[in-house]
């Protein structure tokens, strides 16, 4: 079943990365990188310090191997939204223990309301709930994620 | 970690905890799955980075966050966007670098770059 009604997970522009490592921290420090390298961020130290500290509010890893790290920070340029993707998941510290596979690090430049910001963290949970979403995400090749993230069907 | 840089992660680190404490947004991302039990973990590293700040800024910063809710405004077109005034020239920071400023108009910290 061609899957068309995945729903754009976000109206930010968007970059895919394809995760080479296993931990968290590494993880991070890529999807940093990336956002940098597309100017979407600059004091990349800062942000991936502030990432580091943030994952241990509580979790930002959902479960079923989902995780949205975000910040509002200085370092940030334009409001984006990384995906980065693994087939062999990344040790998050998720509490159902299931790597991540999926993560949605959604970055808002410093003085967007709190509110806003929240809506947009909210908005990625709940457009990548669904496991064939996810599963999709996984199994396209990368124009296909980017697409199928920005609402048409790959 | 320089002055500056922790002066930011503080910055980043009360963007997160405004967010953590506001009931609105708890509710909204906890029905989606996020936790929020480790903001007393969030409290002493804050003390921690309140520490690594240069003395001179913190007290503008805690009262900016206090009065405000934002410890750190920003600057746009030479405009500070706390109270509006447009910076003097003076007030320019090196060319290609960055830094934190006083606004000598509404005394917050800018962070201008
Ligand atoms: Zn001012």
């Amino acid at each position: 079943m061609a899957i068309t009604d995945v729903p754009a997970v976000s109206s930010l522009p968007l970059d895919l990365v394809e995760l080479r490592h296993k931990r968290r921290e590494s993880a991070l420090t890529q999807l940093v990188a990336a956002a940098e390298a597309a100017g979407i961020v600059r004091d990349g130290d800062v942000l991936l310090a502030s990432l580091l500290r943030a994952q241990r509010i509580g979790s930002t890893a959902v479960g079923r191997g989902l995780a949205v790290p975000h910040a509002r920070s200085f370092a940030v340029n334009r409001p984006a939204m990384l995906l980065g993707r693994s087939a062999r998941g990344v040790d998050w510290g998720a509490e159902d223990g299931v790597p991540v596979q999926i993560v949605a690090l959604v970055l808002s430049p410093a003085a967007t309301p709190v509110g806003m910001h929240a809506g947009r963290v909210a908005g990625a949970l709940h457009e990548l709930r669904l496991q064939r979403t996810r599963q999709r995400l996984l199994d396209v090749d990368a124009a296909g994620a980017v697409a199928l993230l920005r609402g048409g069907g790959a | 970690m320089n002055s500056t840089q922790a002066l930011l992660e503080l910055h980043d680190l009360d963007q997160l905890l405004e967010l953590a404490r506001d009931p609105e947004c708890r509710t909204r991302l906890g029905r989606l799955g996020f936790t929020f039990t480790g903001i007393p973990v969030l409290e002493r590293e804050r003390t921690k980075l309140v520490a690594a700040v240069d003395q001179r800024w913190v007290t503008t910063y805690e009262r900016s966050l206090a009065r405000y809710g934002r410890g750190i405004n920003v600057v746009r077109e030479r405009v500070c966007q706390g109270c509006f005034v447009t910076l003097p020239t003076s007030a320019n920071p090196p060319v290609g670098e960055s830094g934190i400023h006083l606004c000598e108009s509404c005394g917050r910290l800018l962070y201008w770059r």
